[in-house]
């Protein structure tokens, strides 16, 4: 299978997933269909090799035999969806998961939280770092008061804070419109370049 | 049995965990490294549930024979296909890797880009200055905009007061911004802790789901 065979699926895909712009239709749903099916196959493939197997391969057969009792709770999962009598068995792995996590982030969690929070009240020294705390006060104060409340203090400060994530979240906003039509750009750049050879980059 | 059990070895696990960390070297051979494998090695052997669940839903509209039945097919053939030969031959093979690259980056690289159309149109729709709130998010947005590509700079020159337009993007960027990203992050974390809190000590059990 040849690069020339490669690039003209492309097109083929490209054209089809923007056809959706016009209509849907069934062009675009095969494409659509085509790439869930490959990204779930996809993710399978890639957690075997390097997961599922370099355990079983460097660890199990290595004498890392503890990794048996997790391997088969962990088996107990796929009961999720057995018929209803059966199905309370998934919860044990789950329960297990969720507590390392849970005992994970009680260890390890707080202290970047400190860092962050020791970070905001370091350096006041110009108006920038006013603002920033002030801001991020209000922000906080924000998220604390979510219920509420008819003090002034505290709702002129959600208002600042309200402001302030507004301009945020336009931030965000624009660099997300951007780096979409940079995907954009990419796409056009491909099926103009690569494939028509109408454009040539330096 | 059914929802007690996983409450308490829920409360328990994570007992441990935290005790393990606390006491024992952060190590890969030390507990706290096994224990790191263990959940590593569960989350492995749960690898084929997405597929087990993709299987189950399309196999429903199979069997209903809903709209678009056949591409549900579709989708499992290939599917099962895929991965079959993914799991024979490894992700490294030029042919598997072969058809990696000839769908999955192009499709997903559109389907991003294609959001670039309703973006646009949803902030013409969205992007009324009724409010402060509104005129502050559209005015961030279009100037992070325009001082991103040149012709910002051509408008107000970097060179010129205050930096220009990049530098008045770069103050809103490193001050007000940064700032509320942080504010934000103690805000979720302090979320997140109380939520780590309840389910430790089995007040939220929904994680378990229903029955």
């Amino acid at each position: 299978m040849t690069p020339e065979v490669q690039t003209w699926i492309e097109v083929i895909a490209t054209l089809a997933i923007f056809s959706f712009l016009i209509k849907e239709n069934p062009f675009y749903r095969f494409f659509e269909y085509t790439v869930i099916g490959l990204s779930a196959a996809h993710s399978v493939v890639m957690t075997w090799d390097n997961y599922t197997k370099p355990f079983w391969v460097n660890g199990i057969m290595k004498g890392e035999y503890y990794l048996l009792v997790p391997g088969a709770i962990a088996l107990l999962y796929y009961f999720r969806y057995a018929p209803p009598r059966h199905q309370w068995l998934y919860r044990y792995p789950l329960a297990l998961i969720m507590g390392y996590n849970i005992g994970y982030s009680l260890a390890y969690e707080p202290r970047p939280f400190m860092v962050q929070l020791r970070g905001t009240f370091e350096g006041l020294k110009d108006l920038n770092s006013f603002v920033y705390l002030l801001i991020f006060f209000g922000v906080v104060v924000y998220f604390i008061f979510t219920f509420g409340n008819k003090s002034p203090g505290v709702n002129r400060t959600r208002r600042l804070a309200r402001y302030a994530m507004m301009m945020y979240f336009g931030v965000a906003f624009g660099n997300t419109v951007q780096g979409r039509f940079s995907l954009l750009l990419g796409r056009l750049l491909f099926l103009l370049g690569d494939w028509l050879g109408l454009v040539k980059l330096g | 049995m059914k929802r007690q059990v996983p409450i308490i070895l829920t409360t328990v696990t994570a007992v441990i965990v935290f005790f393990s960390i606390i006491l024992f070297k952060p190590d890969a051979a030390g507990w706290p490294g096994k224990f790191d494998r263990m959940r590593q090695f569960m989350a492995a052997v749960m690898m084929f549930m997405g597929m087990a669940n993709m299987t189950r839903v399309h196999g429903s509209v199979i069997r209903k024979k809903d709209r678009n039945w056949m591409f549900s097919v579709w989708l499992l053939v290939i599917m099962y296909v895929y991965a079959i030969f993914g799991l024979i031959v490894g992700n490294t093979n030029t042919t598997y890797r072969w058809f990696y690259n000839a769908f999955i980056p192009p499709i997903n690289a559109t389907m991003y880009a294609m959001v670039a159309f309703y973006l646009t149109s949803a902030s013409f729709k969205a992007f009324r200055a009724r409010t402060v709130d509104a005129a502050l998010m559209m005015a961030c947005a279009v100037w992070v905009m325009i001082s991103n590509v040149p012709v910002g700079d051509m408008l107000w020159s970097s060179e010129s007061w205050l930096g220009g337009m990049a530098g008045v993007r770069d103050w809103i960027v490193s001050v007000p911004n940064s700032a509320v990203s942080r504010g934000i992050a103690v805000g979720s974390f302090l979320g997140g802790f109380a939520t780590q809190l309840r389910i430790f000590l089995g007040l939220e059990r929904r994680h378990l789901g229903q029955g």
